[in-house]
């Protein structure tokens, strides 16, 4: 029986593998520049931001090259992975009634692949900060620490969605519109300090302003995230993503009767 | 290898399209609220029992609609039954949507790791595999090609090709072995029973009586969601055409004017003319290699037969032709034939004349009667048959009592 479990959990890894693969270079196969498309989006969001926030409306954030871009990075890497994961059940009826294949794959192949953008950006993101005067440091070990509770806290939101839009279709509608919005009211392009006093405890409630926060901490300030809050959202991450998987996973049996 | 199936009284319940149930926001938020009321279910499928031993091979067959797919699924275990029970053995594969998951930028090798995890195999026991795969699929010399330049043939071999070789205990088949030339067809016929022979469980849905024929051991027929007949392929097959007849003469509107042929024979609706009517012959023309109308031909000479057909079918149609002795004695036609066995596609629209070339016709001669039929996609019934309407006269030196009467000679030594 081990030795079943260890066959399923190596063909899990392979179709993993193997779907981020090609969903990575089916995308950038025919590009001339391939996979540094990856880089042009939120290089052309930086741009934008370090005129409008370093210059017109100078927020005074300190190293703002750098500091937006990691806000543009981590965002973009949850936002793409929810936005590819939204429909990974509806557009994929062959999938989903293919006898043996594991669907709860498809979520994390979502997360995994979007995740790749963001790794492509980090050689970029390091050159970014020393041109601004900043080095790596230690806290750097954190980092792993930091991009597993994004990564169990958008898979959570993945299967929960990826499951959701095959009843309910207009969740691939209004998702975008709730991304929008949360690129507004996370602090990407702007800090908390920016923020009235009285108004933080509210923006903390989000996870990603901790998430954000805690790269910042690592890369820009060179000190260990606040354990406390980054420990609590792993927590929550990890419950929602119980939640999630078991939801998924009971929605799973009705997902042919809706397609 | 060697899985098995059983099930015992196996329902699935399905919600009928219940037109005020919310299926989107809109509808949720701007419909008056309602109490709950139960949704309406219907049996999609109803009371199913069968098993499927190791190396067994069994069909299903019916009309679109009859539950064949649900079936399927249940089996698949992507659908949960509401009624029954099942029990299966061993890894479940299918040949359900052939190259599901592949894309068209890769080449064909990345693919085959893609459908080969998809179909349940570890990536190295899909690069084990891909030699045969590749040959299997006579695909060597394009596979490393993007799959976005294949041909739609040479797609579906590789789709087929990495399907079959992920070799599960138990093989579910959707329909899928009608495709592709007539060639492959047979090399998949050979690698089943191959498959088979290993101790496969195989389960194959298919409107196509001939592959049940060739293929199974036992077939059960489907309709409306409950089981008609359960037996032996020649049983099925037996109940199925006749019901498809009775179909057709219940179709068959007892208002039509009797018509008189050319051949002397008076067409009467119900008794040598069947079918809806929906698409008619309007016309039969046999005729000689230069398109002279000619009813008598001498022996090995070349038949060409001119059909004209009339009104609106839904879709296109199949167009057979058969031919047996005048002498109605109830043996099988000497040539039974139709576009759908000889992959001819007809146009979905304005098609108005179909005519069929028969280079030689090496019969004794005789006399012999031609019938015609239009019959919808699926075999379900004719649009328009005439039965033995068109006679035809074989001239010759008679020296044979026997049918065929191909040209010959004796060499000797």
């Amino acid at each position: 029986m081990t030795n079943d479990r260890r066959d399923r959990i190596n063909h899990w890894k392979d179709v993993v593998a193997l779907l981020v693969s090609r969903d990575f270079r089916g995308r950038y196969q025919h590009a001339r520049i391939g996979a540094l498309w990856a880089l042009v989006s939120p290089l052309l969001f930086l741009t934008v931001f370090y005129f409008l926030f370093g210059h017109v409306l100078d927020l005074g954030i300190e190293n703002y090259a750098s500091f937006a871009f990691i806000g543009i990075l981590v965002w973009n890497w949850t936002q793409s992975s929810l936005m590819s994961a939204v429909t990974s059940m509806s557009a994929n009826p062959g999938l989903v009634a293919q006898p043996g294949f594991p669907l709860g794959t498809l979520p994390v192949v979502s997360v995994v692949a979007a995740f790749l953008n963001l790794l492509i950006a980090l050689p970029l993101l390091v050159i970014l900060t020393v041109i601004e005067g900043v080095a790596p440091t230690a806290a750097y070990l954190a980092l792993p620490l930091v991009v597993a509770v994004q990564f169990f806290f958008t898979l959570a939101l993945c299967f929960v969605i990826a499951a959701l839009n095959v009843a309910l279709r207009d969740v691939e509608q209004i998702l975008p519109v709730l991304l929008q919005l949360g690129y507004y009211v996370t602090p990407i392009f702007y800090s908390l300090s920016n923020i009235p006093d009285a108004l933080q405890p509210y923006f903390r409630l989000n996870p990603m302003v901790t998430v954000i926060t805690s790269y910042r901490d690592i890369v820009l300030r060179g000190i260990w995230p606040d354990w406390a809050s980054l420990g609590m959202v792993l927590f929550g991450s990890l419950l929602l993503l119980w939640f999630g998987q078991s939801y998924f996973q009971r929605a799973r049996q009705s997902f042919l009767e809706e397609l | 290898m060697g899985g098995h199936v059983s099930a015992e009284g196996l329902g699935k319940l399905f919600r009928r399209y219940d037109p005020h149930r919310p299926r989107s926001l809109r509808r949720l938020l701007t419909q008056p609220p309602r109490l709950p009321r139960r949704a309406e279910r219907f049996w999609a499928l109803r009371d199913i029992g069968f098993s499927v031993a190791s190396g067994e091979m069994l069909g299903i067959v019916g009309r679109n609609g009859s539950g064949k797919s649900t079936l399927l699924r249940l089996l698949g275990k992507v659908l949960r039954p509401d009624a029954g029970t099942l029990h299966t053995s061993g890894r479940i594969g299918g040949l359900l949507d052939l190259n599901v998951g592949m894309h068209d930028e890769l080449s064909g090798r990345d693919n085959v790791l893609i459908g080969s995890v998809i179909a349940g195999l570890t990536k190295r026991e899909a690069e084990r595999r891909m030699d045969a795969i590749v040959a299997f699929g006579q695909l060597e010399d394009y596979i490393d090609a993007p799959v976005r330049t294949y041909s739609s043939g040479m797609r579906l071999r590789l789709g087929f090709s990495t399907a079959i070789h992920a070799a599960p205990d138990v093989l579910l088949i959707d329909e899928v072995l009608s495709v592709g030339d007539m060639a492959f067809q047979a090399q998949c016929y050979e690698r089943i029973r191959e498959l088979r022979a290993k101790g496969m469980a195989i389960i194959l849905v298919t409107h196509d009586m001939s592959q049940v024929e060739q293929l199974c051991d036992r077939a059960l027929w489907l309709d409306g969601g409950s089981t008609v007949v359960d037996g032996t392929p020649e049983v099925v097959i037996g109940e199925y055409e006749a019901r498809m007849q009775a179909r057709t003469r219940d179709k068959t509107p007892q208002a039509l004017p009797d018509r008189q042929l050319p051949g002397g024979i008076e067409l009467r609706a119900g008794e040598n003319r069947f079918g809806s009517q929906e698409l008619a012959i309007a016309r039969v023309s046999i005729q000689d290699a230069n398109g002279a109308e000619r009813s008598v031909f001498q022996v090995g000479e070349a038949i060409t037969v001119h059909i004209e057909m009339q009104g609106e079918g839904k879709e296109s149609p199949i167009v057979s032709l058969a031919l047996s002795p005048m002498q109605d004695d109830g043996e099988p036609a000497i040539l039974d034939i139709n576009t759908k066995m000889d992959e001819v596609a007809l146009p979905r629209e304005r098609l108005r004349n179909v005519r069929l070339e028969l280079d030689r016709l090496d019969l004794s001669p005789g006399e012999y009667a031609v019938s015609i039929g239009l019959h919808d996609q699926n075999w379900d019934y004719a649009y328009d048959y005439h039965w033995r309407a068109y006679p035809i006269k074989i001239e010759g030196a008679a020296k044979t009592s026997a049918v065929l009467n191909p040209p010959r000679r004796w060499v000797l030594d």
